[in-house]
């Protein structure tokens, strides 16, 4: 009996125990539902409702808050939804700005927080949008590929959708995506949408007329210890392969004679040579000792780099020598290249360049095939032409997609140093490429702070994502080809290599040509060509007198009068010469009322900051004028001339007085 | 025997709170985990629309016009009074209604029943009025609808 009552308690004991055991394990799955991490953001999140709220409305939105997982569905993706805004809730209320993260409401963006439904927010931040704890929807989980991207680089995923190279409102984005196309990463590495990149780089035939071996080697072998703003990057040669390179170089073509004997140039006046540096405005392109435009290259040391005959030619027809070339064709006379290239050749030498060896160079077959497997090895034919190689095969890998490459999958060599994160291992490739392994060919460019962190946001952009046709921002591909007999003319003086038409061209210039038509007077215009003026003395880039035969100025300024015309623009304003009341009411709104002379310049009065406004009778149309005062910012969002709202009554009179200047009653 | 007795009386008073402890954390068990279980069955969040969203500006929608949500099936009136939200689900059986504007009314085209611009039925065979939905303001001044609270048929909110 007692045994037995001792048996029944013990099952008894072992009967509640247990079960006591099964209510713990139970609570398990309650007590962690209770306790998940978003419940207690969105209490404090109630609460801080409650504080705010000022009106009832407020106080019953805020009451009816429940705890819940919050998400955005984005039907647009198969399956795909963000659960982010169960712990950022505030993202979408204008008035959590002064909150804490992570109730704090999303800063501004060029799209609206209305948007945000649309799109959710993995797509722009990446990381684990269906995740409800915070390790796992950052994406800090180890297992997960595409992590959380860090605020410095978000701009990236603006390019997910939008396929431009100029992103408006993400600079950065942009900028890296334009040192992309400019440094020639394109021409090792394939990337989606750049298969029709071309390099701007010289084509490398006849540089045996042109330069010396010695000049060859050490440029080779640090270009950019040579000029600093050269975009060839060191390319980390050995001696050997330097060498071998040269000797293939100063074979193409096959046969040309070195260019050192130059008999047929008599000496010419340096001085003259000088002036004529000076009027041509050669330093509206180039720079000398770093002062100048630098769109075009530095001419400091120039004469250690070419040879006297070489560089006569190529200011006789640059496009002879180089068709790829932005350089304009001057119309200079015989005796005008002998004083010019004298000058160069005396003044802008390199003290430091090895001087060149008075001897022919004629170097062995066996080293010249050596160059030429260097050649191929180091993908010099991505940027370069070179007669008798027509393969321009990209020798880099494929970068298509590589924003997006999960970590490891990347072969980070020697690199231990480095954090294990996408983009920590992109800027190392690209800041110091040979670091990895040995026998990496990638070359050294100098990429630093803003730069680099530009670069790798481009990077970073290239994701290869399928996203939905509607989402697409797709690239737009400006292309202007001015016809016939003005389109030759346009090539011959490289006009598209300052002035902007129709979204082509270059920025040398502030004054895009698009409305030229509309804007001064064709015989003004044909008078700027022959001889331009001085319109803006704030500037160092001015426009460059081409020496052009008077009937091609003839031609262009009557074409651009009659087709760059905007209709907008009236092409009238007076029927008649303006009244002279009117024209002095508009000199006392000019000079009174509105201040212009602040920035404007006439009769040697006023700032210079603005276009000197002298001639404008004789240059501006004084319709242009009209609708310039009217609104400016309609010409290009960047004029700085202040939009003052002028009303049409005085914007008349400004026409009417502006109109005046510069003519003769 | 007195010692016994006691240690008798102890062991059963300890089966006995043994039993009653057991008893009750078994019965907790089987509650809790039935509570539970229902309670996964039940999803806490559906690869849908959401309830609550955002349409236009109010003053985007003329005094006499309907502006319709296709994907979140739902009218939005403006009458002089203010703006009234109204689910376009056919309360007979299920299929979507049109707004014809030329009638002035909200129609189905399955089984013909007709709707006037507050929900209430005008014919066919729909047993009851369209659900009148909430309406509110974002705080960026574009009007907000949660189909998942209906509110009184004649309700009308001023924006």
């Amino acid at each position: 009996m007692r045994n037995d009552g001792g048996g029944l308690d013990r099952i008894w004991f072992w009967f509640a125990a247990m079960s006591f055991v099964f209510l713990v394990v139970l609570a398990i799955s309650p007590i962690k539902d209770y306790f998940r991490e978003y419940r207690k953001y969105q209490i404090d999140y109630r609460d801080q409702l409650l504080e705010r709220a000022g009106t009832s409305r407020e106080l019953r939105d805020a009451n009816r808050e429940g705890v819940r997982i919050r998400q955005i569905w984005n039907p647009d993706y198969p399956n795909r939804v963000d659960r982010c805004t169960s712990c950022h809730l505030g993202v979408e209320n204008p008035g959590m700005a002064d909150a804490s993260p992570p109730l704090r409401t999303h800063p501004m963006t060029p799209h609206t927080p209305e948007q945000f439904a649309s799109f959710g927010c993995v797509t722009c931040h990446r990381g684990q949008g269906r995740a409800t704890t915070m390790m796992d929807a950052h994406g800090l989980a180890s297992d997960w590929a595409t992590p959380m991207l860090p605020l410095r680089y978000t701009e990236a995923s603006c390019g997910t959708c939008h396929m431009d190279e100029e992103v408006p409102e993400a600079n950065l984005l942009s900028r890296g995506r334009t040192l992309m196309a400019e440094l020639g990463c394109y021409a090792c590495h394939e990337v989606d949408g750049h298969e029709a990149w071309e390099s701007d780089a010289p084509d490398l035939d006849g540089l045996s007329r042109k330069t010396s071996p010695e000049w060859l080697r050490t440029w080779i072998a640090d270009p950019q210890s040579v000029r600093p703003t050269t975009k060839m990057p060191y390319i980390q040669l050995g001696q050997s392969e330097i060498d071998s390179l040269v000797a293939f170089l100063w074979t193409r073509p096959a046969g040309e004679d070195d260019f050192l004997q130059d008999e047929e140039n008599p000496a010419g006046d340096p001085d003259r040579g000088e002036t004529l540096f000076r009027e041509s405005r050669c330093i509206s392109c180039h720079t000398v000792d770093g002062r100048g435009n630098g769109s075009a290259a530095e001419l400091s040391g120039i004469a250690s780099k070419v040879n006297r005959r070489w560089l006569i030619e190529y200011l006789e027809n640059p496009h002879a020598l180089q068709p790829e070339t932005k350089m304009p064709r001057y119309y200079f006379t015989r005796q005008d290249l002998l004083d010019l290239s004298q000058y160069l050749m005396d003044e802008l030498w390199d003290p430091e360049a090895p001087p060149p060896v008075e001897q022919a160079f004629r170097p062995p077959q066996k080293m010249v095939e050596g160059g030429m497997r260097t050649f191929r090895k180091y993908g010099c034919s991505g940027c370069h032409q070179i007669s008798g190689l027509t393969d321009r095969s990209r020798i880099g890998p494929e970068l298509t997609g590589i924003g997006r490459k999960p970590v490891d999958q990347l072969d980070f060599g020697r690199r231990d140093d480095l954090p294990r994160t996408l983009h920590d291992w992109i800027g190392a490739k690209v800041s110091s490429p040979r670091s990895f392994r040995d026998g990496l060919k990638m070359p050294q460019f100098i990429l630093e702070g803003e730069d680099l962190t530009a670069v790798i946001t481009a990077l970073l952009s290239n994701t290869g994502e399928v996203i939905p046709e509607e989402y697409r921002v797709e690239r737009v591909i400006a292309n202007y080809d001015p016809p016939g007999r003005f389109g030759e003319l346009v090539d011959r003086y490289r006009c598209l290599s300052c002035h902007e038409v129709e979204g082509v061209g270059g920025d040398i210039s502030t004054a895009p040509l698009t409305v030229e038509g509309s804007r001064v007077q064709e015989s003004w215009l044909k008078n700027y060509l022959l001889r331009p003026s001085t319109i803006r003395p704030i500037l160092t880039d001015r426009m460059i007198p081409l020496r052009m035969p008077e009937e091609d100025a003839a031609f262009l300024a009557n074409f651009m009068q009659n087709v760059y015309v905007d209709d907008d623009i009236p092409a009238r304003l007076f029927s008649e010469e303006p009244d002279p009341a009117n024209v002095r009411r508009g000199s006392h709104l000019f000079y009174e009322r509105y201040g212009c002379q602040a920035c404007h310049m006439i009769d040697g009065r006023g700032g210079y900051f603005g276009p000197l406004l002298d001639e404008a009778g004789v240059r501006l149309k004084p319709g242009w004028v009209y609708w310039w005062v009217l609104g400016s910012q309609r010409w290009r969002d960047d004029v700085r001339c202040p939009d003052y709202g002028v009303p049409d009554r005085d914007a008349l009179d400004l026409a009417a007085f502006i109109s005046s200047l510069g003519r003769t009653p | 025997m007195e010692p016994h007795e006691d240690k008798n009386k102890g062991d059963l008073s300890r089966r006995k709170f043994f039993q009653t402890a057991g008893i009750t954390a078994c019965a907790l068990v089987s509650g809790g985990a039935s509570i539970l279980g229902f309670d996964f069955l039940r999803p806490r969040v559906l690869f849908e629309l959401p309830t609550k969203f955002t349409l236009t500006r109010p003053d985007a929608i003329e005094v006499g016009s309907v502006i319709t949500d296709e994907p979140h099936h739902v009218y939005v009136a403006r009458s002089s009074h203010g703006f009234r939200a109204l689910s376009s689900v056919c309360t007979h059986l299920g299929c979507i209604t049109r707004y014809s504007p030329d009638e002035g009314i909200i129609a189905c085209p399955c089984h013909g029943s007709k709707f006037a611009l507050d929900g209430e039925v005008i014919a066919g065979p729909a047993p009851r009025p369209l659900p009148c939905l909430q309406l509110d303001l974002s705080p960026s001044g574009l009007i907000v609808v949660d189909t998942s609270i209906e509110v009184p048929q004649e309700t009308v909110f001023k924006l």
